[in-house]
């Protein structure tokens, strides 16, 4: 018998009759009502997510990663100023890619969010590298979507237009401490809020009240890959290093059949292997399949072909972006 | 044919006889009573010589919107449980199994455009394949509704 850990959200979820599953040891939603609407609903007005497995993480030893950043991670973090936010990644040994995170400059201390499924391997890394962490406890509540920030402006107790994007500030949210953070995982505008255990549900509950639709993991994989955010374990992996991540591509499908991580993607030629599949999905906002691809030597705009179970099937290739309203 | 929900009224007492009970989950679970089934919750209904297939609603639930289906062509042969198409929602790809051994002599081509109808009418509109059959004697090894409701009660 396998011990699911839970998030504070737990009972909430069972109490709106969520689906869950496990997942990165966590039991979780991945559903309420239907992937589909609840993705539509994040696109149209507003939706929220239980981030609450994810760690966060403040860096103890942060000296010691400052002085290491540009050869344990792929971007500097020195001219970072309080109240800033940076996206990164943990670079191993062989400049394979441990994680992706956020990392955030609080007055003089860093903390960083990583991904649930690699937080005890993250923290080990760090470890070896002599830099100690410590687990803050803090469970993040994403939400996302045009209307998110008047919603969450109506129980905040700070001016939420003064934080820009990749910003954050501590204020209250109705009565309890938050760190409002400024990012998200959608391609929509939003927050993710960030409070203690004992906190979430309020949270939760609060954003409930003001019609905010939950919205489980199934969304949150098919709205990111329309956003084209990378996934840990698809975009990026131990084995690969940043480069080759960053040799991700996005594929517009010509017919229906769904392309899927692990895919073979051809040249026009049909036997020339180019790359492969990382995520692939039915893009519920623009109804057609897409997919995030790695590929090798190959431009914008031009043909491939991916075989999907013994056939080959035409896509183009895009920008690895398909939909991103975080700045309009 | 409708399959309608029927709500178990607590001061009705015939409700709480035993075989009523059963009919009545088996009808809140959508399990028709005179089809077959398998245990990868295809259905099947038989009229002489041919077999009309499709899927549960209690697979079309867990599999959420259906996206995309992947019809075998007519003509091909297929084995009782093997494989003769795909059913796709948004995360999940589903193989789908043939009841009975036979050969495919009509595939629903409304599902290209509107896979969605599964979904709506697994029984009705929403079947996806018609075959004739080679060994009708094989329908001895398919479950029925209890057996089926069983499986899925589980």
């Amino acid at each position: 018998m396998v011990v699911l850990k839970t998030t504070p959200l737990y009972e909430e979820h069972k109490k709106l009759g969520a689906k869950l599953v496990e997942f990165a040891s966590f039991e979780m939603p991945v559903l309420y009502k239907n992937l589909i609407e609840e993705h539509l609903a994040v696109r149209q007005s507003v939706g929220m997510f239980d981030a609450g497995h994810m760690g966060i993480i403040k860096i103890i030893g942060h000296e010691s990663l400052v002085t290491g950043q540009n050869t344990l991670l792929t971007r500097k973090i020195d001219d970072m100023v309080s109240g800033q936010i940076r996206y990164n990644r943990i670079v191993n040994d062989n400049k394979g890619i441990v994680d992706d995170i956020l990392i955030y400059k609080d007055n003089s201390n860093y903390f960083a969010v990583f991904n649930a499924s690699n937080s005890e391997k993250d923290r080990a890394f760090l470890k070896e590298k002599d830099i100690e962490t410590e687990d803050l406890k803090l469970h993040i509540i994403a939400v996302q979507g045009p209307e998110a920030e008047k919603i969450i402006q109506k129980h905040a107790d700070i001016d939420l237009s003064k934080i820009k994007y990749f910003r954050f500030q501590h204020g209250k949210f109705a009565g309890v401490n938050v760190i409002f953070s400024r990012t998200g995982y959608t391609g929509e505008k939003g927050f993710e809020l960030i409070a203690s255990w004992e906190d979430n549900p309020h949270v939760w509950q609060t954003l409930l009240k003001e019609n905010v639709t939950p919205c489980g993991l199934g969304a949150r994989d098919t709205l990111r890959i329309e956003a084209g955010m990378p996934l840990y374990g698809h975009e990026l992996k131990d084995e690969w290093t940043n480069e080759k991540s960053n040799q991700i591509l996005g594929i517009k499908m010509s017919g229906k059949a769904i392309p899927r991580q692990g895919y073979k993607v051809f040249d026009l030629d049909k036997t020339t292997e180019i790359g492969e599949i990382t995520s692939g999905t039915f893009s519920p906002s623009l109804q057609i399949p897409i997919a995030l691809a790695q590929v090798k030597n190959k431009n914008i705009g031009e043909e491939v072909f991916v075989q999907i179970r013994q056939k080959l099937y035409k896509g183009r290739l895009v920008k690895p972006v398909f939909i991103n309203n975080t700045r309009k | 044919m409708n399959i309608y929900l029927h709500r178990i009224e607590s001061s009705t007492s015939w409700a709480y006889n035993p075989f009523v009970k059963k009919i009545i989950s088996r009808r809140l679970l959508m399990i028709k009573e005179d089809l077959k089934y398998t245990k990868e919750h295809e259905w099947v209904k038989i009229d002489g010589n041919t077999a009309t297939i499709g899927i549960t609603h209690h697979a079309q639930n867990e599999l959420g919107d259906i996206v995309y289906v992947e019809l075998p062509e007519i003509g091909k042969k297929v084995a009782q449980l093997g494989e003769f198409g795909v059913v796709e929602s948004v995360k999940t790809v589903s193989n789908l199994y043939s009841p009975l051994t036979g050969t495919i002599e009509a595939i629903n081509e409304n599902l290209s455009s509107t896979p969605e109808t599964i979904n709506k009418d697994p029984y009705g509109d929403g079947w996806i394949i018609k075959i004739t059959l080679e060994n009708p004697d094989e329908t001895k090894k398919l479950l029925d509704a209890k057996g089926y409701e069983k499986i899925i009660s589980s």
